[in-house]
């Protein structure tokens, strides 16, 4: 993420490489916005405000917008325009900024986050949370109703009454193929993928083409054949039939 | 050739590593295995379904499997019906006509598959299953002698 200029000093590089960040100006730092897309910006001060911030982002008026600061563990704080963050100190260098008046408190694993938009998505919560959107779900703890996964572009309304409850779990589905029971990572699964459950030594080759049927899948797919290139949503229970063998 | 029989052998799980001449067959009737006849230990799944195999089995017990079993995939380039048990040597077949198989086949499940789907409305899951069991059906003698025959004009 080698953006900025030469002479530019940039701390997300310097805290990812172990070094002290340098003494003197001008740094580059990330800015995102709500769906967690950063760029590079570059301030002079060592020890910036929110103020500062907001100028560098280009947010105007600046009493419209609320500016965040990602710290090492991803969890979210707000930084007040007049206050100061010194982008000397290692995990320093990422601010979100958000056209809000008001921040919205959820729980992320046990961790308080502030997010200045009424809404986030089940993908931007994965990557606050820093796990693989592939192979995990992000939970929503229902109080007293039932917990429901949150997919990467559902967006849930963080202004309803309550402090919402995030948890994210590995995704661990067991399905079967051939009928023998196979544990796997992910929900999406390509025709390879499947292929290598029922054959781990299998490698493309024209001589040998695998059929795969499926059925007892999710809604979007409950059942059909795979071919090379497709993929398929899995689901607990979901069964694949794979054979490279021929009728005549 | 010595004449090789097939022991047919109910399982809820076709086992990780299969024994020779026995056909596994699930209880759900959605899939059976062996090992290919010709004895080269390769393992050959067969899926029990209205587009790809079907299992039926003799009044003495011998299970038969329709189609027959091209192991083109293989180094071996086995081809064999299981009939009533025993195994019945097949030719070989061309490439050409080999591929036109695949996409004969190809072709049928898509098309089974699209049907299924404009006539299916979300079946109740207290049926669990017809396909399969659809499946393991009696095949007549003379179904089977018909299906042999076929094999020798392909």
């Amino acid at each position: 993420m080698n953006q900025f200029e030469e002479g530019v000093e940039d701390v997300y590089a310097a805290v990812s490489a172990g070094r002290a960040v340098r003494e003197h100006g001008p740094f580059g730092i990330q800015i995102g916005d709500q769906s967690m897309q950063f760029v590079g910006k570059v301030v002079h001060d060592p020890v910036v405000t929110g103020s500062q911030i907001l100028a560098v982002a280009g947010a105007r008026p600046a009493s419209d917008f609320l500016v965040f600061q990602v710290l090492r563990d991803g969890a979210l704080e707000v930084v007040r325009p007049e206050e100061t963050v010194d982008l000397r100190s290692a995990g320093a260098e990422k601010f979100l900024v958000f056209r809000s008046d008001r921040s919205f408190r959820f729980l992320l694993d046990e961790r308080a986050f502030d997010w200045g938009a009424a809404h986030i998505s089940g993908g931007t919560i994965k990557r606050l949370a820093g796990v693989l959107s592939e192979t995990t779900d992000v939970w929503l703890d229902a109080a007293g109703g039932e917990d429901r996964v949150i997919e990467d572009k559902e967006l849930v309304d963080l202004a309803m009454p309550g402090t919402e409850r995030f948890i994210t779990r590995q995704i661990k589905i067991t399905i079967k193929v051939n009928s023998r029971p196979r544990e796997v990572d992910r929900r999406v699964l390509t025709y390879w993928e499947i292929v290598k459950l029922a054959e781990p030594n299998a490698v493309p080759s024209d001589q040998i083409i695998y059929s795969i049927n499926y059925a007892a899948g999710p809604r979007q797919n409950a059942e059909g054949t795979l071919v090379e290139g497709q993929s398929v949503v899995v689901k607990e229970g979901m069964k694949f039939y794979v054979t490279p063998t021929d009728k005549s | 050739m010595k004449q090789i029989r097939f022991r047919h052998q109910p399982v809820d799980v076709i086992p990780e590593s299969l024994e020779a001449h026995v056909l596994y067959v699930t209880r759900d009737g959605d899939v059976a295995a062996h090992l290919c006849a010709c004895g080269c230990g390769k393992e050959v799944i067969t899926p029990l379904a209205p587009t790809d195999w079907t299992l039926s089995f003799e009044k003495r017990g011998g299970a038969t499997l329709d189609p027959s079993i091209g192991n083109w995939a293989f180094p071996c380039r086995s081809h064999y019906f299981i009939w009533g048990g025993a195994v019945v040597w097949a030719r070989g077949m061309s490439e050409k006509a080999i591929a036109a198989g695949r996409s004969r086949d190809r072709a049928r499940k898509q098309k089974y598959y699209e049907q299924r789907k404009s006539i299916d409305v979300p079946r109740r899951s207290s049926q669990p299953d017809q396909s399969s069991s659809d499946s393991v059906h009696r095949l007549s003698i003379w179904e089977r002698l018909l299906t042999w025959l076929r094999s020798l004009v392909t």
